[in-house]
């Protein structure tokens, strides 16, 4: 982790649903152009933890954070901070693909036109662009006007995607993009993902260990809310420091 | 599936421990029949290593079996590693054995040829080192019986030791070919032999590595 830019940094992240607490004195630092593993059980607080990125998780009500999330050295958690831009910044693919019930192009457009002024041919060149960013294009140039709810799992998957690339974001957060899609689109997803960190910042949430393993630099690994270890995902997978990390990647529990 | 795999790591550690014992006993008799000029001791010694190297076949297809099948991560992983390179050291070692074996079979042919008034000026005792020697392979041997760290590091340790007896001899060897050509071959098989021995010092110093490379995640090789 050393010498590399930081681009997300969490420092004594406290998260509550309600009375409950979630999420105790999360410290993790996230290097710019690198994908980050975040792993564990079950409940212990990943896709919490992810979701403060992005400050999703104020659209479900009760629900709070403490600390600090400073993206690129500014706090996101401060109440100045313009939530729209904050997530054209950090964008976020979920577990189950949620393409919008309109057409494959504007699903794709639909970012452009929320956060950018642009003509209509500039929009059509940045769909084009974010299609062949999320090695879809070929598969849906010749139906851009059918539907996206049409596309295959792994299809729609890559055209969330392809949406979140088209709003320039800096940061993609991904909760399980995978764990509703079959290998062959899997292996596909993480072809793309192994692309796309040379331009953004990944974090991935993911239950499959050997993905964390095949396609991250750095793993993370939560437990019951707390953050057991960070480091070199191969460090991680050959000689763990922590027992508990230990057990949980050899299978020993979880 | 994680119990199955837990039960194919003990079966393959079981695997390894038996064939330590295995080479084990071959140098130990390797070394008796050149102690002792045992012709039949030193012939068993040679036909045997055949079996201990189509163990070392069937342990290696083993591992690669439990890599290919479970993609072991963590202590699992570094145990099938560790279990793979002592795997390959063992077999070496073994080698050396059937080396000392053959070395045996010559020294009882010059032994026969010698009249006593031609014996060598300087004869080499080599029972330190064999000792030495022996002694390290044996306490090996525990360490991959218990993964014993601590008795690791005393084996290698012990490694300097045996290397210094192997340079005593060395300068032994060149001083007695000095003082009489005659007795040449004797010297060289004595050379032969102390190199062997140092030989499977290093490889007991290697075999503790891997097992310390297994329990604690360290790679200590190339550091003394």
């Amino acid at each position: 982790m050393n010498n590399q830019r930081i681009k997300i940094s969490a420092r004594n992240l406290n998260f509550y649903y309600g009375d409950h607490q979630a999420l105790f004195e999360n410290n993790l630092e996230i290097p710019a152009n690198s994908i980050t593993a975040v792993i564990g059980p079950s409940g212990c607080g990943k896709s919490t933890h992810l979701r403060i990125y992005n400050r999703i998780f104020e659209l479900y009500r009760n629900q709070r954070a403490t600390g600090e999330v400073l993206l690129d050295g500014k706090n996101i958690l401060d109440p100045d901070v313009d939530l729209l831009k904050l997530r054209r910044r950090v964008g976020m693919i979920f577990q189950k693909p949620t393409p919008f019930p309109m057409s494959i192009f504007d699903n794709v457009a639909y970012p452009l036109r929320l956060h950018y002024n642009l003509s209509r041919s500039e929009i059509a060149d940045r769909v084009e662009q974010a299609l062949q960013g999320a090695s879809i294009w070929d598969e849906v140039k010749d139906k851009l006007k059918s539907s996206g709810l049409a596309l295959s799992g792994g299809q729609q998957q890559r055209l969330c995607i392809a949406r979140a690339l088209a709003a320039e974001p800096e940061v993609l957060l991904m909760d399980e993009p995978t764990s509703a899609i079959d290998p062959v689109a899997t292996l596909k997803i993480e072809e793309l993902v192994l692309e796309l960190k040379s331009r953004f910042t990944i974090v991935i949430v993911t239950h499959n260990m050997q993905q964390a393993s095949r396609i991250s630099d750095f793993t993370s690994f939560f437990y019951k809310g707390q953050i057991i270890e960070t480091g070199p995902t191969a460090q991680i997978f050959t000689a763990p420091a922590n027992k508990k990390t230990e057990e949980y990647i050899t299978g020993r529990f979880g | 599936m994680k119990e199955h795999f837990i039960k194919e790591l003990m079966n393959l550690l079981q695997m390894i421990v038996a064939q330590g014992g295995q080479v084990e006993s071959a140098i130990s008799r390797a070394i008796t029949a050149f102690d002792k000029c045992d012709e039949a001791l030193a012939h068993l010694v040679i036909s045997e290593d055949a079996k201990i190297d189509s163990e070392e076949i069937r342990i290696e297809e083993e591992c690669l079996k439990l890599l290919a099948l479970y993609q072991p991560v963590a202590t699992d992983l570094r145990t099938v590693v560790a279990i793979l390179k002592i795997n390959a050291t063992l077999e070496r070692m073994a080698d050396f054995g059937a080396h000392i074996a053959e070395r045996a079979l010559e020294r009882c042919r010059l032994d026969d040829g010698a009249a006593d008034a031609d014996a060598p000026v300087q004869v080499i005792d080599f029972s330190d080192m064999e000792l030495n020697t022996l002694r390290m392979l044996r306490d090996s041997m525990k360490v991959l019986q218990h993964s014993d760290p601590v008795l690791a590091y005393s084996v290698i340790e012990r490694d300097d030791a045996v290397d210094q007896a192997n340079r005593d001899i060395r300068q032994l060897v060149r001083n007695g070919i000095k003082e009489s050509s005659r007795h040449t071959e004797y010297y060289l098989t004595c050379l032969g032999i102390s190199r062997d021995l140092e030989r499977i010092a290093d490889m007991a110093t290697d075999i503790c590595e891997h097992i310390i490379y297994l329990e604690t995640g360290k790679i200590i090789r190339h550091r003394h």
